[in-house]
Order: C-alpha cells, then sequence, then structure tokens
C-alpha cells in the first residue's frame, strides 16, 4: 500500500476492482427474486442486470488498464502514518452519529468540536473548549430557530425545549 | 422583443429584496469557498443546499447559483497569492498570477482577474439568454427514445472530459446509474436490493452522497498531508487592484476570445470551468506574440483563462435549463434543487416556471455586478478572513454537512450515507476514478431507466428503435464519437 512497495499502486486498483465485482455479483444475486420481463415489458430486474452486465465489462477493461496499459493512470497511495489524521476524521463523524440522538446535538456538537480542534488541529484545551460551545450554539440556533429544523435536545432538553 | 421583456422581468425578480439579499450571500460565500482550497463550489453547493428548503425555488437557484460563479471569482486569489488554486479551474491562473504577485503586481493580477471574470459572466448571460429559449423549444420534441440517448450523450460527454481513462470514468457513472437502482422500483413499486431496510424504500438520496462526495472527501484528503501555506503580502486596496488603462488594453482581446471559447465549452457536459480556462490558457499562447513570456507571468495568461472560466458558468446553464441536463456537479446539484421543489427539470421549465428562469437569469447579471465590486473592494478582508477561519474549517464542514444532510429527512442514517461516500469519494480519487461522472450518473439515473424502459414498451421490446429515430441515432453516433476519439488521438500521440 506503500509508495515504496507498489510504484504503480496496483494493489489498491486490483482491491477496486475485486469490489466491483462484489458489487455486480451483488446486483445479480439480490435480484434474483424480481422479474427481468413483466407483462412483456422490462421488469424491475432488467435495469440492475444491464447495469452488472455493463459494469463487469468495464472492469474487465479496468483490469486490463491496470496490468497492461503502458498508460497506466499512476496512482500515489499514501503511507499508513499519513492516514492517520483521515481516520481521526471520519472518527468525529462517527462519534457524531452514535450520540447524535442520545446525547442531543448540542452535546455532540461540543464533543465532536472539542474533539476534532484538540486532537487534530492542536489547539489549547480553552480554545478548543470555547469554540466548541460558540459552534454548538451557533449551530443550534441557525437550525432549530432560523431554519426551523426540530433537532433532538437530547441531555439538553430540560434547558432547551420549553 | 418577447426575450427582452422576460429579461426585464427576471431583473425585477432578482432585484426584490430577498433575492437580492441571498444573491449577495451566494456570491460572497462562493468568493470565500473559492478562495479556501479544499472545497469547491460543488461541495460548498451541496452543504448549503438543505439551508434552502425554507426559501422559495428562485431564491434558492439564485443563491446556488452565486455560489456556483462566485468560486470562479474567488478562487483566483489562493491561485495568486499562495499558489494554491482554491477551485480547480483557477489552476491556469496560477501560472502565470503568480509569477506576476512575485514581481510585486498582484494588484493588477487580482484586478485583471476581477474584471475578467465578471466580462466573462455577463457575457455568457447573454449568450445564454440567446441560445436557451430556443434550445428548449426544440427540446420540446423529443420523446422518450431521443431523451434516452441524449441523457447517455451527456454522460458520455462527461466521461470524455472527467480525466484520462474513459473506462475509469465510465465505471464512475456506472456506479451512479447502480445507487438509482436501490429503493422502489420506478414503475411497479416493487422494492429493489432495500435488504429490509425501510430508509432504503426511499432510495439513496441524492444530498448525503453529493455533500459526502464532493464536501467531506476533500476534508479527509486534507487532513492526509498538511502543508503550510505561504501568502505572498501586498497591498491590496481599492486603487491598488485597479488596472491601468495600458493593463487593461492588454486585456481586452483575451478576455473577448476566453468569453467566446468560455461559453461554447461550457455548454458541454462535462467540459466546464476548468477545461475552458485550459483551452484558454493555451489559445492565448499559440497567438501571442511573446509566448516565452508565459509562465513567467503575462497578464494574457491571467486575463483569458479567468474571462473562460466565468464565461463557462452561463454556458454550463443552458443545458440545465433547457434539457435538464447537468453539465458539472454544481448544476446537478441546482437540478436536485429544482426537484426538491417539485419544479421539472427540462424543456418545459422555461414556460412553466418563467420567474424561476429568467429570476435566475436576471439574478446573474446583477451577481456579477456584485462580485466585482466585492473582488476589487474586499480583497483584503478575503484574505484576512481566509487566515483566521482555516484552521476552523474541516469542523465547520463536518458540522454544516451533518446538519444539513440531517435537515433533510430528519434521519441519522443519511449521516452515515453521507460520512460512507465521502470514504468512497476518498477512496475513487487516490485510484483515479473521478467523482463528477457519479454524481451526475445518480441524477440522471432514475430518469434514465424510465426513458428506456417506456423506449422499451413502445417498441415491443426492440432495441432497434435507438437507430431508427434520426435524433436518437445522431446522439448515439455523438456517444461512440466522444467515447472512441480520445483512445483513437491518444494512440495516435503514443
Amino acid at each position: 500500500m506503500t509508495q515504496g512497495k507498489d510504484a504503480h499502486g496496483r494493489t489498491p486498483q486490483i482491491v477496486t476492482g475485486l469490489l466491483i465485482w462484489i458489487v455486480v455479483g451483488g446486483l445479480i444475486g439480490f435480484t434474483r427474486g424480481l422479474s427481468y420481463i413483466q407483462e412483456g415489458a422490462p421488469g424491475p430486474r432488467f435495469m440492475p442486470v444491464v447495469l452488472a452486465v455493463v459494469l463487469g465489462i468495464l472492469n474487465v477493461l479496468y483490469f486490463a488498464d491496470v496490468f497492461f496499459s503502458k498508460r497506466a493512470t499512476p496512482v500515489v497511495m499514501p503511507r499508513l502514518s499519513e492516514l492517520a489524521g483521515p481516520a481521526a476524521y471520519v472518527l468525529v463523524g462517527l462519534l457524531m452519529i452514535v450520540f447524535w440522538e442520545r446525547l442531543g446535538v448540542v452535546a455532540t456538537v461540543l464533543l465532536a468540536s472539542v474533539v476534532e480542534l484538540k486532537f487534530l488541529e492542536r489547539y489549547s484545551w480553552g480554545k478548543s473548549i470555547l469554540v466548541g460551545v460558540l459552534l454548538s450554539l451557533t449551530t443550534w440556533i441557525l437550525f432549530q430557530f432560523i431554519l426551523g429544523v426540530p433537532l433532538p435536545a437530547g441531555i439538553f432538553a430540560w434547558l432547551l425545549v420549553r | 422583443m418577447e426575450t427582452i421583456l422576460l429579461m426585464l422581468h427576471g431583473l425585477a425578480v432578482a432585484l426584490t429584496p430577498i433575492n437580492l439579499i441571498f444573491c449577495a450571500i451566494g456570491v460572497v460565500v462562493g468568493t470565500v469557498v473559492g478562495a479556501l482550497p479544499g472545497i469547491g463550489s460543488a461541495g460548498a453547493c451541496a452543504i448549503l443546499l438543505p439551508a434552502t428548503f425554507k426559501m422559495g425555488p428562485v431564491t434558492a437557484l439564485i443563491m446556488l447559483a452565486g455560489i456556483f460563479y462566485g468560486t470562479q471569482y474567488g478562487g483566483t486569489i489562493t491561485s495568486v497569492l499562495m499558489r494554491v488554486p482554491g477551485e480547480s479551474a483557477s489552476v491556469v491562473t496560477m501560472f502565470d498570477g503568480n509569477p506576476l504577485a512575485r514581481q510585486g503586481k498582484a494588484g493588477v493580477a487580482l484586478g485583471i482577474a476581477a474584471i475578467g471574470s465578471f466580462v466573462g459572466g455577463t457575457l455568457s448571460v447573454i449568450g445564454l439568454m440567446v441560445f436557451g429559449p430556443p434550445l428548449a423549444d426544440v427540446a420540446l420534441m423529443l420523446g422518450p427514445p431521443e431523451y434516452f440517448c441524449l441523457m447517455i450523450m451527456a454522460l458520455s460527454l462527461v466521461v470524455a472530459f472527467a480525466g484520462e481513462s474513459i473506462v475509469r470514468g465510465l465505471i464512475s457513472v456506472f456506479m451512479g446509474l447502480m445507487l438509482t437502482v436501490v429503493g422502489q422500483d420506478l414503475m411497479t413499486g416493487q422494492p429493489r436490493l432495500t435488504f429490509g431496510s425501510l430508509q432504503l424504500l426511499d432510495g439513496i438520496d441524492f444530498l448525503p452522497v453529493a455533500v459526502g462526495l464532493f464536501g467531506l472527501s476533500e476534508m479527509i484528503a486534507y487532513f492526509e498531508k498538511r502543508t503550510p501555506l505561504e501568502i505572498i503580502k501586498a497591498e491590496l486596496g481599492f486603487f491598488k487592484v485597479l488596472p491601468s488603462l495600458k493593463d487593461l488594453k492588454e486585456s481586452f482581446w483575451p478576455m473577448i476570445r476566453g468569453t467566446i471559447v468560455g461559453f461554447f465549452v461550457g455548454i458541454f457536459p462535462g467540459a466546464g470551468p476548468t477545461i475552458s480556462s485550459f483551452l484558454s490558457y493555451g489559445l492565448e499562447q499559440r497567438i501571442s506574440k511573446n509566448p516565452t513570456q508565459f509562465g513567467k507571468g503575462a497578464l494574457a495568461g491571467v486575463a483569458g483563462p479567468e474571462t473562460a472560466n466565468n464565461a463557462a458558468t452561463g454556458g454550463a446553464m443552458i443545458p440545465m435549463l433547457s434539457l435538464g441536463l447537468p453539465s458539472s456537479p454544481s448544476t446537478a446539484l441546482m437540478l436536485a434543487a429544482l426537484i426538491m421543489f417539485g419544479l421539472r427539470p427540462g424543456p418545459t421549465l422555461f414556460k412553466d416556471a418563467p420567474d424561476v428562469v429568467w429570476g435566475l437569469i436576471g439574478s446573474m447579471y446583477v451577481g456579477n455586478v456584485l462580485l466585482v465590486v466585492i473582488n476589487l473592494a474586499c480583497i483584503p478582508l478575503i484574505v484576512y478572513f481566509m487566515d483566521k477561519v482555516r484552521g476552523y474549517l474541516p469542523i465547520i464542514i463536518l458540522l454544516l454537512s451533518a446538519f444539513g444532510v440531517y435537515s433533510y429527512r430528519g434521519s441519522t442514517f443519511d449521516i452515515g450515507i453521507m460520512l460512507l461516500f465521502a470514504l468512497i469519494g476518498y477512496g475513487m480519487t487516490k485510484v483515479a476514478i473521478p467523482l463528477a461522472p457519479l454524481i451526475l450518473g445518480l441524477l440522471l439515473g432514475g430518469t434514465l431507466e424510465l426513458s428506456l424502459r417506456q423506449t422499451l414498451v413502445l417498441s415491443d421490446g426492440n432495441p432497434m428503435i435507438f437507430l431508427t429515430r434520426p435524433i436518437a441515432a445522431t446522439f448515439l453516433v455523438i456517444t461512440c464519437a466522444s467515447l472512441i476519439l480520445p483512445v483513437l488521438l491518444r494512440r495516435r500521440k503514443d
């Protein structure tokens, strides 16, 4: 996966190709119960099968491109150490999904902001908490009151909901 | 005469206080987003699309369009001052804009870019007025077979322009089309690939996918390699960015040529502002009396491409408004907004919703005037803001994305879909599969399937109908040419 070991970046491309095969298989396999032709007209399975067939053909061409093309598209993959930042950012997103309904959006935004600002952007605790509070209140006011989006108040329901 | 009257009506719509305010918000957001490397116009439109639900369709579209053409202005600032293009369409501006800044002419480069953007943006709206309505009238004559082939042609053109590999572009399109088969079948109502999930019964929504692919995936990539940026210190007050008469004279013809190139390239699906700016740069370099100056600080190298990328935004509106075909992710989001407001994009839009269409066109005149004023007068403020906000951008984007997606259907499932597609988008970029074809495939997939199945019902299942109808066959020939020609040309080049 690293730059040095796989100069053409083939491994991730092979993985991509295999994932596409799985998708093709899924399109055909999971639509087995549906009819391809219904009352003389294309049925609900028609489009998934057409897409699966074309995607399958394209995937063969993709593998040919990866292995045999002289003008193979250069793929530079990040080192594992470089993936720590992106992974942490995605984790903050997952954290938001987990706590969104449970803690409510104000607490979730505060938590996510502090974690992101402190551990990813390396701000001080004080600044992270201050900006976190500011962001959680601003987003609540903007979306709940100005844009009228009903948001879960969660643990702050006693304070935020009349 | 009728067009002029409709245009005046459009201007009246655009100049109502509420539309004027949201036009100003759109162009300011667009300028700032364009100036900030890492999030493009599509990402900004996607993130802010849910905020438009409470507005009327005219106001929403005016704001989204403002973001779209505003980013083309803003992208120049970082290209010139930091050698980091805020937008892909501003990459070319960097070639000569940054050397000009290093020679102490940052103000001139930014001023010419702003004026060029204004010229390109404004003249292209005239083109939109001239070519848009007749094209819509022609499109009214198209039946399901022609419409199917037209969409196939649009997608193939997007693929042809999307990147180096046609195969990768096609894979991206088919991934987008594949997402549209999830949910209830359009004709029979039977659930397809829903795996018993109630949320999937409504299908995979466009919004979380677009926000994930274009907003968040860029931020994930940002965390991979964080490079400190050097901003060239320059005096950027109003009078410092006003170009001299000599500079304006030197830039006049590059601006005119940039407008023509940008407008016509912008009409083609997939081509858009980036390709038009590269073509304009190539043209200016080729016809210049002093081609060796290019790359070292040629003013024509800034004026031409900057005019072209803004003219392309006007061109891009033609297929969107007249045919209901998006030519870029940003116009796809505007189409999604129309659909969300219950309007049917396509040739009937000019007649069904003249307020929306002509209000939007009118707002583009107003927006371009606002932008040139903002860009000439507020560059120091934008640079200061950019400097201060950079560190907080990832969390702000994550929050706005999550809130925006949640507010559409009130479901955390959509936030999960958004996060999933952010990862998919990041992965696709890593393995050089372009993102734009996927989003256009997702937007057009439903209509494409419907047209195909309607056509096959009409022809008793005979696919030869596509070849026996002249317009459909012509579209198919163009489709084949757009996919085969680049491969042949590349082979010949090799």
